[in-house]
């Protein structure tokens, strides 16, 4: 296979530093031997598809939780390839830190979403077999194509010319988000002309996923093509998209989950004449192209270019209602606990155990509502004396959109100044505009919706415009497909540049590297919000930060096996758009007193390459200071959204990593690796609570008395597993995970002056409302297993070399149906009875017994 | 074999456009509404008749089933968890512990209740249907917990009509029994004795108002609405008309409960077709010749012609004498702007007058006149005297106290003989220096009432 300068020099400096402190850089495809490669892939194509959650609650409202994301990076490092994959049932972050941390790149161009700063894994998912050339680094180790942030950076490499010559027919069978995975894949490699293409599809579905109610309908495209122009240019253009669409499923309270006996109780679903209809449906198609010109200026230097378009939608739906009961099953009310009365506490409750449709959505009283609500709207579109008379929807499925263009452009100079000394320097343009708004998705059973807010309307009864969610078109009257609520536009745009150093002498290698940008960032509406008429429409101030960072970082090579690393950093960052501002479905108001965060981080190990041996060991130290967040909710008592602002976030993020592959006795090997942390906030918070639909201000810079709260990823992470190879080309792997240290993330309120006033310090009760829940230590088993059969051996007419695959992965193999993956605590509190039950706190469940089976024809 | 793998693609790929629709979703309309297979056993007023004793818990320990159409909901607010129903035998409130209720259960709605194991009590006289709980340790009729209504209510069939009983207030008892507590009642000829009242407060206290109704004839009601209402805000009508609402009590108080502002059809002229009570006049207007827009005060002198009178703070009418003056045969005349009388109407004219330095016979007397042009020559036009000597005492008195009397009023004076023409009403004072008849009168709270 024909290879670039970059690629070159990639090795080169892999195999210069390897396994040193920068052998976080793998290059997998060109550091394994060809037969274990295909070991490799099956292995890969496992891991591949264990369901990662990675998104947080706050994300997933607005549609972008694919619930199925591929890895966050992979890799050989034993620490990175078991924190990726074995961790993944409960949530697990690497140093706990924010998905925001980690970058991913593909083909040279940046990914992640400026408004939030996550990377949208779903957009490649199900695209396996290009996808699998990847390089990951773990916390500040320098690469050849970023300055990277202090969590780590994975770089995809799916051009056409880089893919294996050949053909790839999958079919899998899954009893977790999907059933069933076809995948067809043919790439042609790098012909005589100087052109290669590939292509790759596949369709996951599932009429039911492993939880109730849930669905699952994604497909996968991806198209490439490279054209080499001479020894020194090569342009590859390739697209891919994953038009999907699944039904979801929806964390719930405890009290709800016991009544329905099985802890994937799913609020989201009821039954529809005797259908499961499910009320959140989250359908994403955001295609991406990228354009890469790789080019070798001379022996020393190459620039890689690329520039890449990203446009689509992702959506979620939901009930909305207007004037009407709350038709979520599991609101509070509705639950046995809410009876004074122990009596009818037991009533409700068997009546609850005995009816599933008491525990689900009821469609038919929802359609029932909206057949019998006859209305006559006045003024309707604003029109004096227009009247709109018909079956006004008291319910409706509302499709929350989020429509994304978004621009990269990046450059990448790499040179080799000397036999001691390379650079790397880079440039990144990005712009991203995000169009936030909602649509009428289905009427169930009425006629119109109206464009009204009726919390406005009921709080201001004598301001006619303050329920008008749009002035410019007041009361207008609603159809399917038609746009209503909020409707506005965020704008980010972000320029970058850096300049990176690597130097290596005998005993000791080292690096600096520094990065510098410009972010800046406005709010615009697209509607005049009746109740902010002056700060909801049109173009918000913008908001620009300048920042930048360094680092540096040194390696002492022991010997050739041993060796010492320690590197630093220190960097402000802008802050994200999503935590900027307030309340933007209604209003431009941003926290104030705005701010970039600042992180410091150091880390400092020991690594060991023997060749039965693989050892490293990692410490870090990490600090978070002004940070800044926006937690919403919905409030009932207000029945409003109510948000809190806060700011002054100051985290210290501390642990080890360790990791270790012993080769035991021939195929069989030993792997061990441990995470072990301790991530708290350090500071006290600072919280503004205000309601999305008024203007007054709930509380103002409430002391939350944060310090020393734990942040609720795992803390501590265990694995250990054995691995067997078997020069029959088949292997087998088991693993033992072991949990600890997991935690609820805490309702800020909750830990205010307020929250405890009357009540006496170190009592019971104090302690309930003060104290942050710690959940279970958990384990769970995992088997791997897979053989490649070349068919050559048994067909020897066939032209070309012919592998079968067979993979079967099991995880949770005790079905653990008790792990509890995550949680958090629901951000409402009852101030007035102090009771910490009355909104309990909400729990995600990892699944039980889950299986992927695949079997596969590769030529 | 490279075309069979080529053709096995090829298949796959079919197999995989064939599979595209058998995930997608779609869903039937459920049915709507219709009465169920289920037949009232009792009537309402029989099953209130179950509780006799106002603060009893009467547990219905039976498989009763009554049915009636909900009358009343909750959709503009001023009801919150309950609704009333009602059959040919009476109406019912019913206690249900849920929000929004008319999406289920909107007026016109046919619902059926499964009485067995629900309680019938009464607060403080009115009676509930609802389950019996004991909450704080004390035992209270609470709403059916919403997840348990579907096991006691079930929805028939919408749009049903809801007409309300027309009653007059009098037939509205108080107690328990009463066959019109909780239905759906109309009381005509009624207007808010405020008109210029909001329904309820708009404070942040939220506190429930009483606004009084009252009918021409006097007789009077409490309204009683939420701040909660979404029209507690909203102006009361200022005219006289219809009221629809649901009754209630509270102990021996009649009250009144609205479902929206439109139940209260006060459009109609109030029953005052006119009336002046002379209360915008204030302390530094005293004894100042009387000078209101629209009046005439005529007199062949200025010394006889009708003053303000203000005493105190709250003692606001009209005198005149002829003491002091040189009025002798003449009279003094203080004549109201035009007043419409509506045909069809029986008008009733009142006014109060009071006396002091009664020498007798110094008269004042009310006519009318159809055919007075507003000039100052009133004697021109034909005017008819309506009050008499025993309706006001001083044209007869002779005490010549220097104590002014206390106010008399005339009582109603038929004007029914001008229905459907405009009046004037004069009051003519009638005295004489010279014959020593200078009665001081005092004249206040006018009032044209339609009736």
């Amino acid at each position: 296979m024909p290879k670039t300068k970059h690629c070159l020099l990639l090795i080169m400096l892999s195999g210069a530093f390897m396994p040193a402190a920068f052998s976080q850089v793998v290059k997998q495809k060109d550091t394994i031997p060809a037969r274990d490669t295909l070991i490799e892939t099956l292995k890969d194509n496992l891991q591949d598809n264990i369901p990662v959650i990675s998104l947080d609650e706050n994300d997933a409202q607005d549609g972008s939780a694919q619930n199925i994301s591929s890895q966050l990076s992979a890799g050989r490092d034993p620490f990175l390839n078991a924190a990726t994959f074995k961790f993944g049932a409960v949530r697990f972050r690497i140093r706990g830190y924010d998905a925001d941390q980690f970058g991913t790149y593909i083909n040279g161009v940046p990914m992640e979403n400026l408004d939030n700063g996550f990377t949208p894994y779903g957009q490649w998912g199900g695209l396996n077999d290009v996808f699998r050339n990847r390089e990951s680094t773990l916390g500040l180790t320098p690469t050849t194509f970023a300055y990277g942030g202090v969590g780590g950076l994975t770089s995809f490499d799916t051009r056409a010319s880089h893919q294996r010559k050949q053909t790839s027919i999958n079919y899998a069978s899954s009893n977790r988000n999907y059933s069933n995975r076809i995948m067809l894949t043919h790439s042609t490699g790098l012909n005589s002309k100087g052109w290669a293409f590939s292509f790759s599809g596949s369709r996951r579905w599932a009429d039911e996923g492993f939880t109730d109610g849930t669905y699952y309908d994604g497909w996968s495209f991806y198209a490439a093509v490279d054209k080499r122009f001479n020894d020194r240019h090569l342009l590859s253009f390739a697209a891919f998209g994953t038009p999907t669409e699944n039904g979801r499923q929806g964390a719930s309270v405890t009290e709800m989950v016991n009544l329905a006996g099985n802890n994937f109780y799913n609020p989201y679903w009821g039954y529809q004449n005797g259908k499961k209809r499910n009320a959140s449906v989250a359908k994403s198609f955001q295609p991406i192209g990228i354009l890469t010109h790789d080019w070798k200026i001379s022996d020393k230097t190459t620039l890689v270019t690329a520039a890449s378009v990203t446009y689509g939608n992702r959506s979620v739906t939901g009930l909305d209602w207007y004037n009407a009961a709350d038709p979520r099953p599991d609101y509070y009310r509705y639950l046995p606990s809410y009876q004074l009365d122990p009596y009818y506490a037991e009533q409700v409750k068997q009546e609850l155990m005995s009816d599933v449709n008491k525990r689900q959505i009821n469609w038919d009283a929802l359609y029932n509502t909206n057949y019998n609500s006859f209305d006559v709207v006045h003024n309707a579109f604003g029109i004096t004396g227009n009247d709109a008379a018909g079956k006004r929807s008291h319910y409706i499925l509302e499709n929350r959109i989020v429509n994304t263009l978004k621009y990269s452009f990046n450059s990448t100079l790499n040179t080799t100044l000397s036999e001691h000394a390379s650079l790397s320097a880079g440039v990144t343009y990005q712009s991203q505009r995000n169009n936030y708004y909602k649509k009428v998705d289905d009427l169930l059973g009425g006629d119109f919706y109206v464009d009204v807010n009726q919390f406005g309307e009921r709080d201001f009864p004598t301001n006619p415009d303050a329920g008008q969610n749009n002035l410019n078109t007041p009361n207008r009257i609603l159809g399917v497909g038609d746009k209503f609520g909020y409707n506005y536009d965020i704008n980010i745009k972000r320029g970058s540049v850096w300049l990176q150093g690597v130097f290596k002498f005998r005993k000791i290698d080292f690096f600096v590297a520094t990065e510098h940008s410009y972010t800046s960032f406005y709010r615009y509406g697209n509607v005049r919000t009746g109740l902010f008429p002056g700060n909801s429409y049109g173009k918000s101030s913008t908001n620009n930060f300048y920042n930048s960072g360094i680092k540096g970082g040194i390696t002492y090579k022991i010997n050739g096996r041993n060796y010492l690393f320690a590197n630093g950093s220190y960097e402000s960052r802008a802050p994200f758009f999503e935590n900027a501002y307030i309340a933007p479905r209604t209003r431009d108001f941003v926290q104030d007193n705005l701010k970039s965060e600042e992180i410091l981080t150091t880390e400092a190990g020991y690594a060991m390459n023997a060749p039965k041996l693989k050892i490293r060991a990692t410490g870090y130290f990490t600090q978070f200071k002004n940070q800044i967040d926006v937690l919403t909710f919905y409030n009932d008592e207000f029945q409003n959204f109510v948000n809190y602002a806060i700011s002054n976030i100051g985290k210290i993020h501390m642990g080890i990593e360790f990791g270790a592959e012993a080769k035991i006795y021939k195929g069989l090997s030993l792997t061990a690796a441990a995470a072990i942390g301790k991530y708290y906030y350090n500071t006290r918070q600072s919280a503004t609570v205000t309601a999305d639909n008024s203007s007054a201000v709930l509380s103002k810079d409430v002391v939350v008395y944060s310090k020393n709260f734990n942040v609720p990823t795992p803390q501590q992470a265990y694995t250990i597993g054995l691995d067997y190879r078997s020069p029959r080309f088949w292997f087998v792997t088991a693993n033992f995970n072991y949990f600890d240290k997991m935690y609820l993330s805490i309702n800020p309120i909750r830990r205010t002056e307020s929250a405890v006033s009357g009540v006496v310090e170190g009592t019971d009760l104090w302690h309930q409302i003060v104290d942050q829940t710690e959940l279970k230590p958990q384990y769970t088993v995992d088997l791997f297993a897979g053989y490649s059969w070349l068919m050559n051996r048994k067909f020897h007419n066939l032209k070309k070399r012919t592998f079968l695959l067979f993979n079967v992965g099991i995880n949770n193999l005790l079905d653990n149906r008790e792990i509890v993956s995550g949680g958090f605590e629901q951000l409402r509190f009852d101030f007035a009875g102090k009771n910490v039950n009355k909104f309990p706190d909400k729990r995600f469940y990892a699944y039980g017994i889950n299986y992927y089976a695949s079997v596969g024809i590769r030529f | 074999m490279n075309k069979i793998f080529k053709l096995t693609t090829v298949v796959m790929l079919v197999i995989l456009a064939g599979t595209f629709s058998a995930c997608k979703k779609s869903f039937d309309n459920p049915p709507g509404a219709a009465d169920p297979a289920i037949v009232a056993n009792t009537s309402i007023k029989s099953l209130k008749a179950l509780h006799t004793s106002s603060g009893d818990y009467d547990i219905i320990t039976s498989d009763l089933v009554i049915s009636g159409v909900v009358v009343a909901d909750d959709k503009s607010g001023n009801l919150y968890k309950q609704l009333y129903i009602q059959d040919a035998t009476g109406g019912l409130q019913v206690l249900l512990d849920a929000n929004s209720l008319y999406g289920t259960y909107p007026v016109g709605r046919r619902i059926f209740i499964k009485c067995k194991d629900l309680c019938v009590s009464d607060y403080n006289g009115m009676i509930e249907l609802g389950v019996k709980a004991t909450v704080a340790g004390l035992p209270s009729l609470e709403g059916i917990p919403s997840n348990l209504v579907s096991k006691y209510v079930v929805g028939g069939s919408i749009n049903n009509p809801v007409t309300p009983i027309v009653v007059t207030q009098n037939q509205l008892g108080t107690n328990m029994q009463d066959q019109y507590l909780g239905s759906l009642i109309q009381l005509d000829g009624y207007e808010f004795s405020d008109p210029n009242a909001t329904f309820s407060d708009t404070s942040a206290y939220k506190s429930t108002v009483n606004l009084d109704i009252k009918s021409c004839a006097g007789q009077t009601i409490i309204v009683r609405t939420s701040a909660y209402a979404n029209f507690a805000g909203q102006k009361v009508p200022g005219g006289n008309g219809s009221i629809v609402a649901i009754y209630t009590t509270f102990g021996t108080t009649k009250q009144l409960l609205l479902r929206n502002a439109e139940d209260v059809n006060f459009t109609g002229g109030r029953c005052n077709l006119f009336e002046e009570y002379f209360n915008i006049l204030t302390t530094g207007d005293n004894n100042l010749d009387f000078v209101f827009p629209g009046w005439k005060n005529i007199a062949p002198n200025a010394t006889a012609l009708y003053k303000n009178a203000v005493f105190g703070t709250s003692g606001k009418c009209v005198k005149v004498t002829a003491f002091g003056t040189t009025l002798n045969a003449d009279t003094a005349w203080l004549i109201t702007p035009a007043i419409a009388l509506p045909a069809a109407t029986t008008p009733q004219l009142q006014f109060s007058t009071a006396y002091q330095f009664a020498t007798g016979p110094t008269t004042i007397h009310a006519f009318v006149s159809t055919n007075y042009n507003g000039s100052n020559t009133p004697n021109t036009a034909t005017w008819t005297q309506v009050s008499t000597n025993g309706q006001i005492p001083g044209n007869t008195a002779t005490n010549n106290s220097s104590t002014y009397s206390s106010f008399s009023n005339t009582g109603n004076i038929s004007l029914a003989a001008y229905a459907g023409q405009t009046v004037y009403i004069a009051f003519k004072y009638t005295g004489s220096v010279s014959g020593g008849r200078t009665t001081n009168f005092e004249v206040d709270d006018i009032r044209v009432t339609r009736q």
